[in-house]
């Protein structure tokens, strides 16, 4: 899950989530320009790529940078 | 720390108005002149029609459009202008010298939401005061009114029609306070914090309030309306209307009245320099759309609250949904730094939706509120005053003719003058303004079972 | 009832009726006429106005190792006696007695009995049936006089199904059913009195219990995300322009699919964001800062996954039923798992 309010979600249950940006954008930042909103994008759905691929056990908040993906 | 604040309210009770002229009080008499108020509200271009109609609680009669209801106040002596810093209002601190008000009237704003604001605004909700029958349940039902139904040009825009609204409201209470500015009131009060002593624990109100995600309204603070840092503010200053809402946000009943006539401030000053020394009130903004940013205004209304001394905190807030993140942080940055708390609370909005008994009660599977924290353990609950049963047709419809439930289908509109059985309509908030009583005036709550 | 006034049921354990402590707590249910060990504490508390007809008495170890057996059991005595109330325990701070007695209270509402228990407020057994009527008691057996002092009244009305009051007023412990009701005071004066009270040390009781959400147990990782398929969802509200199904701003009950057609990102000619929670301008303006569409074909044509689902599904998010989400989140996860997606990114506004 991307959230911007991740206590609110791990409460709730939510047991992979990513912290988002803010409430009306949650995956991206519009006062960015387009390309690093873009980035910012990317970087958040990579995340939550990688907790979908994490085993836990219960709610967790993935941070950092790892990356999922190896440019082809 | 002691503050010098002193405020002395005349009150001029209101047992009954009327048209007529000259405008004036006398006795519990309020004689309006309809064609003086009409005429201030049209100072403003931007309004192109106003019908001026009285309103008394027990009439068969149900008002629509419901904007805001603002009380009469002027000052009577001492600096600043009640209710500053909006409508051209100059922004000097109040709570000083004598104040003047006017006890069991409003002035109310009724003006259909333009289509486009409609749109953009989802808390410009169409909301409905019935003066009698079962859906007279809130204290919006129990006021005498001078309704002003306005009709703006069509093509404002938020900030624009907000601005004519609200300025249209103000003129004409501000005209009736004017009435009693150099009279003698027959009921005096005088609000001045007692000096805390040993023996006294003291106690912040901490007043979270919400600001308007949408950029340009909502209810400000000396017309301050965006999210902001906490302030602390004098009980008095609110008393004189420092806090005031717009004419765009009706859901959850937010309105002007209500801010003035607040009766944690009542409740508070009651037990001032006896049981409690009252160090002021914290308003914090609320809704903030970002989780440092909820975070940042908690630490600092508790690390305000701290510095001022404080032993006890009383938080209230007036709205829903993901504001109560914040409150929820908040309450726990008080208790963790050593602050008591208690907390003032309607229940979660989701049991609003079921207005019919047996779906008003919460089964184990809804959680009372949407989030929480441990250190909320002392919690006051004042339910939900969302009536159950259908509401009758009335015979006197003010503010318009029809009412839109679903904002996502506004060509479906239904007759404000006939039967509405709200559950079946809406299917979503009680439409009945004031329907949430943040602020604890009535006795209802939730029990368990 | 009776000529001889209410009929009780009273079940207890091995220690309570006097078998013997854990070396006999699989001991298999046994019925018994009349009272047993403090049934006839209780007999005696009813005096004229009822009488313990019969007994169950059952091992803890038993009763938690065998539920399905002895629930049968509990049944099987129940539809025989059809008694007017059933009185479990009490069971004090025992974790296994206090599991049974509300699993009997549980049986018996199903079989359309009042029943009420006595343990104290910790005990792990409340966690298993929350709506059981249980009376808070002491730690241990040295507090059987309050409880059963409690408890007969309690058993007595609700034999005679009288409506109850609220707990705090009746005496039993919050069941998670919460109805409106006037207090005698306004709210900001309660406020303000239970400060005084919190502040000053006295005791006070909260209106609103707070009480947490149950725990959702994690799906396993997606074991091979390279070769996965993935889906989107939001309850961001994001619907094609002009929200054809009129998806509402707020307490909608419904979810919607919607088809991407192969699309890379979603552009602000075709979709819309119609959430009322938030100023959804943003979100109307660039649908992918809620729907990361462009973010996720990016990544897939990088090989993080195989293929993106050629759809998303949506709701709004804002003042919905907690009821009305349960449901949505079932059928969109049984949706899900017939079109064969492995992973799926929920964003949440």
């Amino acid at each position: 899950m991307i959230s911007a309010l991740p206590p609110l979600a791990m409460q709730a249950g939510a047991n992979r989530v990513v912290q988002g940006v803010k409430i009306e954008h949650v995956c991206g930042d519009p006062a960015l320009p387009a390309e690093e909103d873009g980035e910012v994008r990317r970087r958040l759905v990579e995340r939550g790529l990688r907790a979908l691929a994490t085993a836990v056990e219960r709610p967790t908040l993935f941070e950092g940078d790892a990356a999922v993906v190896t440019a082809r | 720390m002691t503050t010098s604040m002193n405020l002395t309210v005349g009150t001029f009770p209101v047992r009954e108005v009327a048209f007529g002229a000259p405008a004036g009080w006398k006795d519990g008499r309020l004689i309006v002149d309809a064609d003086r108020v009409a005429a201030r509200v049209r100072e403003d271009r931007r309004i192109r029609r106003v019908a001026v109609d009285l309103v008394r609680p027990g009439d068969a009669a149900r008002i629509v459009q419901v904007r805001d209801v603002i009380e009469p106040r002027v000052k009577a002596e001492g600096p600043g202008h009640t209710y500053p810093g909006i409508c051209g209002h100059a922004p000097d601190t109040v709570g000083n010298g004598v104040t003047h008000r006017y006890a069991g009237v409003g002035v109310l704003i009724a003006s259909e939401a333009l289509p486009h604001i409609r749109r953009t605004v989802s808390a410009a909700t169409d909301s409905l005061i019935d003066m009698s029958g079962p859906g007279a349940v809130t204290v919006y039902s129990a006021l005498r009114y001078v309704a002003l139904t306005i009709e703006t040009l069509p093509d404002l825009d938020l900030t624009s029609w907000n601005d004519a609204l609200r300025g249209a409201g103000h003129r004409v209470a501000a005209d009736l306070a004017e009435l009693v500015r150099a009279q003698t009131p027959p009921e005096r009060r005088e609000y001045l914090l007692a000096p805390p002593a040993a023996g006294r624990p003291r106690v912040v109100h901490v007043h979270t309030l919400n600001a308007s995600m949408v950029p340009g309204i909502g209810t400000g603070i000396y017309g301050y309306t965006q999210h902001a840092l906490p302030v602390l503010l004098h009980p008095n200053e609110i008393l004189d209307g420092a806090i005031a809402g717009d004419a765009v946000v009706t859901y959850p009943g937010k309105c002007t009245w209500l801010h003035v006539n607040n009766p944690v401030l009542g409740a508070l000053y009651e037990r001032d320099g006896t049981d409690l020394a009252w160090l002021g009130s914290i308003i914090s903004r609320t809704r903030w759309g970002g989780l440092d940013e909820k975070r940042l205004s908690a630490y600092q209304t508790a690390k305000l609250a701290a510095m001022l001394g404080a032993d006890g905190a009383l938080v209230t807030w007036n709205h829903g949904g993901n504001d109560l993140l914040e409150v929820m942080m908040t309450i726990q940055s008080l208790e963790r730094a050593g602050i008591k708390t208690t907390f003032l609370t309607i229940e979660s909005d989701i049991k609003v939706v079921r207005m019919t008994p047996a779906l008003a009660e919460t089964g184990t599977s809804e959680p009372p509120l949407l989030f929480s924290v441990p250190e909320a353990d002392a919690i006051v609950s004042t339910g939900t005053l969302a009536p159950a049963d259908p509401l009758p047709a009335m015979p006197r419809v003010i503010g318009g003719r029809e009412v839109v439930f679903d904002q996502e289908r506004p060509d479906v509109r239904t007759p404000a003058a006939g039967p509405l059985d709200l559950e079946a309509v809406s299917g979503a908030y009680s439409p009945i303004f004031g329907h949430f009583d943040n602020f604890g005036l009535g006795c209802q709550s939730y029990r368990d079972y | 009832m009776d000529a001889h006034g209410l009929r009780v049921a009273h079940y207890i354990n091995q220690f309570f009726a006097g078998i013997g402590g854990e070396e006999r707590a699989d001991t298999p249910p046994a019925v018994k006429d009349g009272p047993v060990g403090p049934g006839r504490a209780i007999q005696a508390a009813l005096g004229p106005h009822g009488a313990v007809v019969s007994s169950m008495v059952c091992g803890d170890s038993y009763f938690n190792e065998r539920i399905d057996s002895a629930g049968e059991a509990v049944r099987a005595w129940l539809g025989a006696q059809r008694p007017d109330v059933v009185i479990a325990g009490p069971a004090f701070a025992a974790g296994r007695y206090g599991r049974a007695c509300v699993e009997v209270c549980r049986i018996a509402a199903d079989l359309g009995i009042p029943a009420v228990t006595g343990m104290h407020p910790e005990n792990p057994g409340l966690l298993m049936y929350r709506e059981a009527y249980v009376v808070p008691t002491a730690g241990n057996a040295a507090g059987m006089g309050a409880a059963l002092g409690a408890i007969v009244p309690l058993a007595r009305k609700l034999g005679a199904r009288l409506p109850l009051g609220p707990a705090d007023e009746e005496g039993y412990l919050p069941r998670g059913v919460r109805r409106p009701g006037m207090r005698a005071l306004p709210g900001a004066r309660r406020a303000v009195d239970m400060l005084v009270a919190k502040l000053g040390g006295t005791p006070f009781r909260t209106e609103l219990p707070v009480e947490g959400y149950e725990a959702v147990a994690p799906a396993p990782p997606v074991a091979d995300l390279p070769h996965a398929t993935i889906a989107v969802v939001t309850t961001g509200a994001i619907v094609p322009k002009g929200n054809p199904d009129h998806l509402k701003r707020c307490s909608e009950t419904r979810w919607r699919r919607y088809e991407l057609d192969g699309r890379k990102r979603l552009e602000p000619e075709e979709f819309e964001c119609v959430h009322g929670g938030f100023y959804n301008v943003p979100a109307s303006e660039n649908p992918n800062v809620v729907l990361p569409l462009d973010a996720l074909r990016d990544l897939e044509a990088r090989g993080a996954f195989a293929r993106l689902a050629d759809f998303y599904c949506t709701t709004t998010g804002n003042d919905q039923r907690f009821a009305d989400c349960v449901r949505n989140g079932k059928e969109i996860a049984e949706l899900l798992r017939q079109e064969r997606i492995d992973g799926v990114l929920l964003v949440a506004t």
